[in-house]
């Protein structure tokens, strides 16, 4: 731990990276000052909802993060930027020539946008980068006047400003090197699928080309490709990727590679200075997402303030929307080795693809809503494997793990919000002490504060009435399958005892002792389950008649008939040899139906993966049971004949 | 592949191939049928239990008169014998098709199902034991000492059977009534081959003249202590010669088989196939081959070291002694382990034989384990001569018990006594040394009625 002296933590950058680690020290009672150095003249703001901005769909007050300046111990210097640091006499100079010593100095100064040195013309007005809340300024004021606009880099930021950009009915054109866009995220077939639906949006987009020059008078006029081809335009948006900003690291002679070099405590070569976020590289590798670098944050905080923590690298993944398109990616799908074993499933509006390393996710690529993103990523990186069987299911079904839809029931350290590691169990217990609204929950776990896109999620758990809910149905069902529960397991231990004298009982016991009363017993028996059958039917075919809820509570119901049945043909007694083991699985059969039943109709309120696990269970087992009836009912049958 | 399709594929086999498999159990020669059966079979049946065609035929799919057929073939005899007092016939009569109504009793299945142990009493009765009732339930207006007795004790409290009643039946009772519990005259029936064999149809005895021969007579050369024991035995006493046991159609035979005792012993052997030591070698009514009875098989407690003995004639008779002494104590208790049998050795039956074996009670006095469970009984050739057998057929003097009076227990006591000793399940564990405590009424009450 640093002595914490007089003199303040210093940090540079007004990022989201760089305001989280004054927040999360001030969070761990950081009792230390702290000077936030920011080069923009802005408010620190949320630079990742910057597209949402230029697309009108939040305005500048959603971006504004104000945590920080209501705080006395903080001083938050904008517009100023740092133009020194000092290693040695541990200070840093602002380009206005003011020293302020530092205890700690922690670099956040993030990147800046790449453009292409091959490219000339790039100084012309109508040319802009997209990268802070200025050249959104600037696009926003273009958005309106653009005719013709050309967006180069088809990457993540390059389709988010090609679609803000279409908004006003502007012309766009993506331009892209690769042979499709999202290079990095995507492969071939799901990179089809967004550039299908950019066109579909009216967005042009030409891949494996690539710009040399923007041409203008004045202005920008026109940009010429390589292959010489001249597409006239008012717009040029540079979106080629970033390179770390760090040129204060190098002039202070901090160790250097593509960033600033860290070690898993986020420390660099100088024991007093820290970097985070996409200016620094772990590893040998930079992070240009938001998630990663707020997480490097909460790691230097907590070094900072003693306790013994490091930096995991995490799973590259990325949750976007293109054109109202859900687009998941994890890893990097086009650059693994063949020898992983891929697994497709696609429906037409969605295409998901695992690719898999003995049971372990490399990578994965999705388009369209897909469920079980979250516990995906949970699983990968906490190293866990897929069972072969949910492999099988992802294959069939498109999903790896049923009812993942209802949140409520994903496990407890199950992440919600993965900009700002919040689990389900953390909303959850936020929730029970007193969270009423979304907004609530959002200021007391930040889930949700940073992109957004959870807020769905969040909406599930703290709004029950949104999950679903409690219906008579789920009542009956519970009392029925309890009751068909009780009845098997009675069956199992007890039995109707034989007449003990032939009046007046034994009248009933010809019911057990009388072969045409047990052949009639016996049938009726056997028709009652063939009528259990239609809800396997209506489960795997087509048919859809009828709400499932409804099919479910008959099916329950046939099965208690089924019971009356079995008591009347046997009287509960379990028999041997071939009929013992039939009474058994028969038994064992309802049994782990009616536990499925009872904890479905439990589904609208318990959570965590126990209940889910245990269903599973009861409905493998159920199934499985179902499976030795057909051989060892013909033979029962047979066998009364036969003997 | 598609994880359903592999399921779905993998199910289907395995379905098919149960199918198969329970396919060939049920309908091939000679295979363990266990798989079917219900459940446990009697203690009267359990050693024939995967004889399954004994009782239910070698064709499949059959009827009620296929396994009554059954039911007959081994037990016809026997209930011929006891004078069944519900035969088929009674249930057949048009004046009784109300009673047919109420218990089909045509068929032995009505009241002995097999297969049931849940409902199973003593003999192998699977009704309720008050099933009396269905036919007999103003017993009281014809006799008023019968009123209020509660209709499951009618065959429990030993007075009356369903089938067998020669010694309960009221004359009979009337007739024996004033027996004391020790008869003055006490002696079984004695061998009697010797006197018969000439007369006894299909007994070779012109081969085997009824002549005493010595070790020096035998017709083949053997070890002389071999020699010794077929010298002392009945065969030799009677001119049975090594040959005649040992010499076949196929040559020399070291080990006889059971059908060379039988080509003379043919009764014994009969009743020996139709007991408890022989059932399972009765080919001709199981249909099928098992091994030899063992006491392993048994559920009667047997000695732990007999587990693995085979039953056949030599196993109780021995291979060349042939001593009807040893065969009919010593090698009972080779294998009998229960309570009863090992009183047997204080009981005053045994003593009895210690006696006779002095010399100080006429031969025919003792008793031993055989004199009761196999005993010697007169056949009756053309009521010109009787031969007294021996009763290889445990069944003819047990189940129910009171089987054993006629034959065996009035031979020395009373009629009254012998009743309730059957009654008395302790002193029957003590191998009958006390006097006993259950007091059977039937017999006052035929009394009673008989007086007035």
């Amino acid at each position: 731990m640093h002595p914490i002296g007089a003199d303040p933590i210093v940090v540079v950058g007004t990022g989201p990276v760089g305001i989280r680690v004054v927040e999360e020290l001030t969070k761990h009672g950081c009792s230390c000052p702290c000077v936030v150095y920011g080069a923009e003249p802005h408010e620190p703001y949320d630079r990742v909802r910057l597209s949402s901005l230029l697309s009108g769909r939040d305005d500048l007050s959603d971006l504004q993060i104000d945590s920080v300046s209501s705080n006395s111990k903080v001083s938050v210097r904008l517009n100023c930027r740092v133009s020194r640091i000092h290693p040695d006499e541990r200070a840093v100079v602002d380009e206005d020539g003011n020293v302020q010593p530092y205890q700690v100095l922690v670099l956040a100064t993030g990147s800046t946008p790449h453009v292409p040195v091959t490219l000339s013309g790039v100084s012309l007005p109508g040319v802009f980068t997209f990268r802070n809340l200025g050249d959104v300024e600037g696009l926003i004021a273009r958005r309106t006047r653009s005719v013709h606009t050309v967006v180069l880099g088809g990457g993540q930021l390059g389709l988010e400003a090609a679609r803000a950009m279409r908004r006003d009915g502007t012309r766009v054109t993506v331009i892209e090197h690769n042979s499709h866009v999202m290079y990095r995220q995507l492969d071939r077939l799901a990179a089809r699928m967004v550039q299908r639906s950019l066109v579909s949006d009216g967005i042009d987009i030409l891949t494996n080309r690539n710009l040399v020059m923007a041409i203008g008078a004045e202005r920008l006029e026109a940009v010429t490709l390589a292959d010489g081809e001249t597409l006239s335009c008012d717009t040029l948006i540079i979106a080629t990727g970033i390179r770390p900003e760090i040129k204060l690291a190098q002039d202070a002679k901090l160790a250097c590679g593509y960033g600033i070099r860290v070690d898993a405590r986020m420390q660099t070569s100088n024991p007093n200075i820290y970097a985070v976020g996409e200016c620094c590289e772990y590893d040998g590798q930079v992070y240009g997402l938001v998630g990663p670098g707020l997480a490097q944050a909460q790691i230097v905080a907590r070094v900072l303030m003693g306790q013994t923590t490091s930096y995991r690298k995490p799973a590259l993944a990325s949750s976007l929307k293109v054109v109202d398109l859900p687009v998941f990616s994890l890893g990097e799908i086009n650059t693994l080795p063949s020898t992983h074993t891929s697994w497709t499933w696609e429906n037409g509006e969605c295409y998901r693809r695992l690719v898999v390393n003995r049971g372990h996710v490399e990578a994965a690529v999705s388009i369209g809503q897909w469920d079980d993103v979250t516990q995906l990523r949970d699983k990968v990186s906490l190293k866990r494997r897929l069972r072969p069987w949910e492999l099988w299911r992802f294959h069939y079904t498109g999903q790896l793990w049923a009812n993942v839809s209802d949140v409520s029931v994903w496990p407890d350290d199950a992440q919600i919000c993965s900009c700002n590691s919040v689990s389900r169990g953390e909303i959850s217990r936020v929730i029970t002490s007193g969270a009423k609204s979304v907004d609530d929950v959002i200021a007391k776990t930040r889930a949700g504060s940073t992109c957004g896109s959870c807020t769905a999620l969040i909406r599930q758990l703290v709004e029950p009435e949104s999950a679903p809910p409690i219906s008579e149905l789920s009542v009956s069902l519970r009392l029925v399958a309890m009751f068909a529960g009780a009845m098997a397991l009675a069956g199992l231990v007890v039995s109707v005892p034989y007449a003990s004298t032939v009046n007046p009982q034994f009248a009933l016991d010809m019911l057990w002792t009388d072969i045409n009363h047990k052949r009639l017993s016996g049938f009726v028996l056997l028709g009652v389950v063939l009528l259990t059958l239609p809800l396997a039917l209506r489960k795997r075919t087509s048919i859809q008649w009828g709400a499932f809820n409804v099919w479910r509570l008959l099916h329950a119901t046939i099965g208690v008939l089924c019971l009356g049945a079995l008591l009347v043909h046997t009287g509960f007694r379990m028999g041997s040899q071939l009929n013992f083991l039939l009474m058994l699985t028969f038994l064992g059969l309802i049994f782990a139906g009616a536990v499925v039943g009872v904890l479905q109709s439990f589904e609208h309120r318990l959570n965590g993966s126990g209940q889910l696990s245990l269903r599973k269970m009861g409905a493998t087992l159920h199934i499985f049971l179902l499976w030795p009836l057909p051989a060892l009912l013909i033979f029962h049958i047979l066998k009364s004949y036969y003997f | 592949m598609n994880f359903n399709i592999i399921a779905w594929t993998s199910w289907i086999m395995a379905s098919v191939a149960g199918v198969v498999y329970l396919s060939y159990v049920m309908t091939a020669p000679d295979v363990d049928r266990t798989v079917f059966v219900p459940g446990p079979m009697t203690d009267g049946h359990h050693q024939i239990e995967l004889a399954c065609e004994s009782c239910h035929g070698t064709e499949g799919f059959t009827d009620a008169e296929v396994l009554q057929n059954a039911c007959i073939g081994c037990h016809g005899d026997a209930l011929e014998e006891a004078k069944d007092d519900h035969p088929k016939s009674k249930f057949t009569d048009p004046r009784n098709a109300d009673r047919l109504a109420v218990l089909d009793a045509r068929y032995c299945v009505t009241c002995h199902v097999e297969h049931r142990p849940e409902r199973t009493h003593a003999m192998g009765l699977t009704l309720p034991l008050d099933y009396c009732i269905l036919c007999h339930e103003d017993v009281a207006l014809d006799r008023p000492s019968h009123e209020g007795m509660a209709f499951d004790t009618c065959a429990s409290a030993g007075c009356h059977n369903f089938h067998d009643n020669r010694a309960l039946y009221e004359d009979f009772l009337v007739r024996h009534m004033d027996q004391p519990w020790l008869l003055s005259s006490r002696v079984t029936l004695l061998a009697n081959f010797e006197a018969v064999a000439s007369q006894i149809p299909g007994y070779p005895v012109d081969h085997y003249p009824m002549v005493q021969l010595a070790a020096d007579n035998a017709d083949t050369p053997a070890d002389p202590g071999v020699l010794h024991e077929w010298a002392a035995s009945s065969h030799a006493a009677a001119g049975v010669n090594c040959k005649a046991c040992h010499q076949t159609d196929q040559g020399w035979q070291d080990s006889p088989s059971r059908e060379m005792c039988g080509a003379c012993h043919s009764e014994e052997s009969r009743s020996f196939l139709l007991g408890k030591h022989g059932m399972r070698l009765a080919e001709e009514n199981l249909l099928r081959e098992l091994t030899p009875m063992a006491p392993g098989l048994a559920r009667l407690p047997m000695k732990s070291d007999a587990h693995s003995k085979e039953l056949g004639c030599i196993s109780c008779h021995g291979a060349h002694e042939f001593d009807s002494r040893s065969a009919s104590v010593d090698a009972c208790m080779n294998c009998h382990d229960d309570d009863h049998s090992l009183a047997y050795e204080a009981s005053p039956h045994a003593a009895l034989v210690r006696a006779e074996s002095l010399g100080q009670l006429p031969p025919g006095s003792g008793v031993t384990c055989a004199t009761c469970h196999m005993p010697r009984i007169e056949k009756d050739y053309f009521w010109t001569f009787e031969h007294n057998l021996v009763q290889h057929n445990q069944s003819e003097t047990m189940r129910p018990n009171e089987k054993m009076i006629r034959p065996v227990c009035q031979n020395c006591h009373g009629l009254s006594f012998s009743i309730d000793a059957l009654a008395d399940v302790e002193l029957i564990k003590r191998n009958f040394k006390g006097q006993p405590n259950a007091s059977i009424a039937s017999v006052s009450m035929a009394r009673e009625r008989d007086e007035r």
